[in-house]
């Protein structure tokens, strides 16, 4: 490949839609943190833009193919930065998901998420996700780094590996129904946990389901019907798993308003701040919940409530679209990837923003559980961009070798 | 199939859960930002607005002539807020201590709980410099305004005081509580989420606001000679070892009271330590039997009923027995004697006052006395005023008989001297002035109490006669001591039992009061002398009657009233009393 044709080849609406985000992050994160405790903040993600956007550039010219072959080697480094985190992290907030380096902190999950893509992408593009070794694998590489997160505890970032591995499963070839059956003892549990008439009607008809749609063997239907048994049974002791305000918080946004002033604080008050926002916003700094600091932490997980508050509806719109950009883009790169490696990286990239962007933005107005997902690219936090601005490098890279044929 | 095949086939799903997220996000935004908005801009508006309940400058309450008598001042209040504390609260309270000089376990005591609470009120300007230096969290001073009576005592009973919190709780103070506190000012504020507040940007301060608050009473009283009676007032009742006493100064040609003693009283900038009965302003919301100072109403209503001249004589014997009751004068000679009524009051006769007062028809009696403002309020605006009382016809004749002298009827003393002006006014009755008028802080009359005139209660020929047979009293009969030199005075001694607290009969004290009016010709000063239970000597001729001279003489010298005659040379003073008046 010429260079010319690596730069016909290059992504500029990827990059527009990045840098449109970007922007609308810094200026809410000023705005939510001026004149207040937090007022450092802003120039620390700025400061945070140039070594990530290094990061992203490097990526960008090295081929991603590189990844494929020291796949197990960046999965190695994550997996040991997660055990640095669980036996000599830092903590902050009730959680142990940090690695103080002197001059800054640094957030290994974050990083994770990459790690996890690229390991998942390098099995399945060489394995049959359809064949138990290449399911198995694959499951085994999710859940080393799945668990170390989850005792950290981080549900958000363990619930993002999961949706990151179901994108990719799914683009690999595992049928839906396959797909299905994988998540089903996790809606076994939820119904458990809701009513145990809904459980018992679920597992039955999941055994006929089972029976009916039976190919070869009886051993994975069994094991499954099993799995999902022994998920509902065990459902209540699953729950004990959970830290108390992490129950909380999944649930609350259900009724906020039962707990307006503890758990529900959050919620009702970046609910207030969006729809308070109205069609056109309060202006840019003028945004009371805001100003006034109703929002604890707010350039942070609550960002999206910045720009609701103080850009209104036409502020969110123009954000969510240029969300919308970047993953049609990740959406088309994989498609148009010249390899399989490429084609899975691109998706697993696009499954993890997506995810990020449904999750926060349906927490910051209420329809989904507190998980303490980040606004990618907009939500403050050095780590989170770095892996972020990577992502969208290694999109870039991707797309910049795939097999179009440009005349 | 091929990979080419499989994403071509999963992209429809791909897409479709891309598709359904964003309709998910939007559709929600426009439920919030649009469906919803104006619930939740009305949340926010509502939880960051506070109203502040704004602490005014209260008002000053000054004398006719603009001097101070209740004023504002700075002070300094030391609060806490327990759950900004950065050091443990018994910690705290031993670095206070010495500063406030109150022990830490009463400090600690007061921290107590989560809440914001006053450790310390409305204290001195150093305080605040010390406490901000020790650099506690949770530990802060506010500038509140505290009341201060610059004079003392000087009429505490009259101007009452006010609570920790601004409140005031008697006298003028809580009579015009709401004129001198001012309007309730609020003052709408935006507050974060930590309920700081944060003042609009186009507010006023609130500080300016404040000091236009709170209107400034100015009262009739003349400081000066509010002083004089004060001081005169409090060396009689401890010469005469008396329970109590009152002087009621007054103008009698407006009705305008000029000093209002009363003796002993309390402090009002140490309200806490004084006793209710010192706080009580009796003079106004206690009743007493007037005694002989009734009598001069008496004539005056039996002159007014065309029963009597001045000049018809009466027969006058030992002892006058109405109802089975016995009535006598006292130190009367044996015989009979003729007494016109300027001597009746001259010598103050029981026997002869009777016979004036019995030649009026009951109905007619009470009516000239209720005329004269007997029995009802006098409307001086003074809380806690009784209009005493007259006791309701018909009258049994021994009913009639006691209240020409002065028994069995009830009046306040303010009453009586007020009532009495209306002789020294040509036959114009009074009502009582306390309060001149109203202004705002800038010196902007807000309101104004003018004189009120009962209009005319006894023709001018009765109130000169009236006049003239008081002046005879203080000349020649029981009100020598009052007589002032250079100046012709007119008034009337009463000596009166005073009925036992358990309402049976009379006790063995008597309240000796004299009132009288100078210069008699034309009368500037009303005045009332009471002493409660005089102990020494109960004759009001030679206790209340020399209070009343003492007190006029200087307050004539601090009006500049110039001698009405060359000084001529004063009688000889009577060797023996002559105590005539029951």
């Amino acid at each position: 490949m010429t260079k010319g044709r690596i730069w016909r080849a290059f992504d500029w609406p990827l990059l527009g839609g990045t840098l449109v985000v970007l922007a609308f992050g810094l200026v809410a994160i000023h705005s939510a943190t001026h004149g207040s405790s937090g007022q450092a903040d802003f120039g620390r993600q700025v400061l945070n833009l140039l070594p990530a956007t290094l990061l992203m550039a490097l990526i960008l010219f090295l081929s991603y193919q590189w990844l494929a072959r020291s796949a197990y080697f960046v999965y190695g480094i994550t997996v040991l930065l997660l055990l640095i985190v669980l036996f000599a992290g830092h903590s902050s907030l009730g959680a142990q998901r940090w690695i103080n380096l002197g001059f800054m902190t640094m957030q290994p999950s974050e990083y994770a998420k990459l790690g996890l893509i690229v390991i998942l992408a390098k099995l399945l593009s060489e394995k049959n996700i359809q064949s138990p070794e290449g399911f198995l694998q694959s499951l085994f590489v999710l859940a080393i780094p799945a668990a170390l997160v989850f005792k950290q505890p981080d549900l958000g970032t363990t619930l993002v590996f999961g949706a990151i591995t179901l994108g990719m499963f799914y683009w690999a070839g595992l049928p839906v129904s396959s797909i299905f059956k994988l998540m089903s003892p996790f809606l076994s549990l939820l119904l458990r946990l809701i009513g145990l008439p809904y459980w018992l009607f679920f597992v039955v008809a999941l055994g006929g389901w089972l029976i009916w749609s039976r190919r070869q063997h009886w051993g994975v239907p069994i094991t499954i019907w099993l799995g999902n048994l022994g998920a509902g049974l065990m459902g209540p002791h699953f729950v004990g798993l959970l830290k108390e305000y992490q129950k909380k918080r999944l649930t609350i946004f259900l009724n906020p308003e039962s707990d307006p002033l503890g758990a529900g604080y959050h919620i009702i008050q970046s609910k207030i701040a969006i729809g308070s926002g109205g069609f056109w916003g309060k202006g840019l700094f003028h945004g009371t919940q805001t100003q006034l600091h109703f929002i604890p932490e707010q350039h942070t997980d609550f960002i999206f409530s910045v720009i609701g508050e103080e850009l209104g509806f036409i502020g969110c719109a123009f954000v969510i679209l240029a969300f919308l950009v970047i993953v049609l883009r990740g959406i088309r790169i994989a498609e148009n990837a010249s390899d399989r490696f490429g084609s899975l990286l691109a998706i697993g990239i696009s499954s993890m923003l997506l995810f990020h962007v449904l999750v926060n933005v349906g927490m910051a107005t209420g329809i989904m559980p507190v998980t303490g997902i980040p606004l990618p690219l907009m939500s403050y936090g050095g780590s989170a961009l770095m892996t972020n601005l990577a992502a969208i490098g290694l999109l870039e890279s991707i797309a910049m070798r795939q097999r179009k044929i440009f005349f | 199939m091929g990979r080419r095949d499989i994403i071509r086939s999963r992209l429809t799903f791909v897409y479709g859960v891309l598709a359904l997220g964003g309709v998910l996000l939007m559709g929600r935004l426009i439920q919030l930002q649009v469906f919803e908005a104006p619930r939740l801009s009305a949340l926010a508006v509502k939880q960051r607005t506070r109203h502040l309940n704004l602490s005014s400058i209260r008002g000053e309450i000054v004398d006719r002539g603009g001097e101070e008598l209740a004023v504002s001042i700075d002070a300094y209040s030391i609060y806490a807020h327990p759950s900004e504390f950065t050091l443990p609260p018994a910690e705290i309270a031993a670095k206070l201590s010495p500063v406030l000089g109150v022990p830490p376990r009463e400090l600690l005591e007061k921290m107590g709980g989560p809440h914001w609470r006053w450790i310390l009120r409305q204290k001195e300007e150093r305080l605040t410099k010390e406490v901000s230096l020790l650099n506690l969290d949770g530990i802060g001073v506010i500038k509140e305004s505290k009341r201060v009576y610059p004079k003392g005592t000087m009429a505490a009973p009259l101007l009452g005081f006010v609570g920790i919190d601004n409140q005031g709780l008697a006298g003028i103070e809580h009579a015009f509580d709401k004129v001198l506190a001012g309007p309730p000012k609020k003052l709408e504020v935006s507050v974060d989420a930590h309920g700081r507040e944060i003042l609009r940007e186009n507010t006023e301060s609130p500080l300016r606001t404040i000091l236009t608050d709170g209107a400034q009473v100015v009262l009739t009283l003349d400081e000066s000679l509010q002083h004089i009676a004060d001081r005169e007032l409090a060396a009689s009742i401890k010469n005469f070892d008396a329970k109590r006493g009152a002087a009621l100064v007054m103008d009698p040609s407006n009705g305008d009271i000029l000093a209002f003693a009363i003796q002993p009283t309390y402090d009002p900038n140490e309200y806490q330590k004084a006793d209710w009965g010192r706080i009580k302003n009796w003079a106004v919301s206690d009743v007493y039997e007037p005694g002989s100072t009734m009598k001069l109403f008496t004539i005056a209503a039996a002159l007014e009923a065309n029963k009597i001249t001045p000049h018809t004589l009466f027969a006058c014997g030992p002892s006058l027995t109405i109802d089975r009751r016995t009535i006598t004068d006292h130190e009367a000679p044996k015989g009979i004697r003729s007494l016109d009524p300027f001597s009746i009051l001259e010598v103050s006769s029981n026997i002869g006052t009777v016979q004036i007062g019995m030649r009026m028809p009951p109905r007619q009696h009470a009516r000239i006395l209720r005329r004269l403002g007997f029995g009802e309020v006098s409307g001086s605006r003074i809380s806690g005023e009784v209009p005493g009382s007259i006791p309701p016809l018909p009258w049994r004749p021994i009913t009639q008989a006691t209240i020409t002298f002065g028994q069995g009827i009830s009046v306040t003393p303010l009453q009586l001297l007020t009532a009495a002006c209306a002789f020294a006014n040509g036959g114009i009755g009074v009502h009582p002035r306390l309060i001149d008028k109203i202004t705002s802080s800038d010196g902007k009359v807000i309101e104004n109490f003018p004189p009120l005139s009962r209009g005319r209660v006894v023709s001018s020929a009765t109130a000169k006669e009236i006049m003239a047979m008081l002046t005879k009293v203080v000349e020649t009969g029981t009100g020598t001591e009052a007589a002032i030199p250079g100046y012709n005075v007119a008034g009337k001694t009463g000596t009166a039992q005073k009925i036992r607290e358990d309402g049976r009969g009379y006790s063995g004290d008597v309240i000796s009061s004299f009132l009288g009016f100078v210069p008699a010709t034309h009368p500037r000063l009303a005045i009332l002398t009471i002493l409660d239970s005089p102990q020494k000597i109960h004759w009001a001729s030679v206790t209340a009657a020399p209070l009343f001279r003492q007190i006029a003489q200087e307050s004539l010298q601090s009006l500049g009233i110039k001698p009405t005659e060359a000084i001529v040379k004063k009688q000889e003073p009577p060797n023996e009393f002559k105590p005539q008046a029951l």
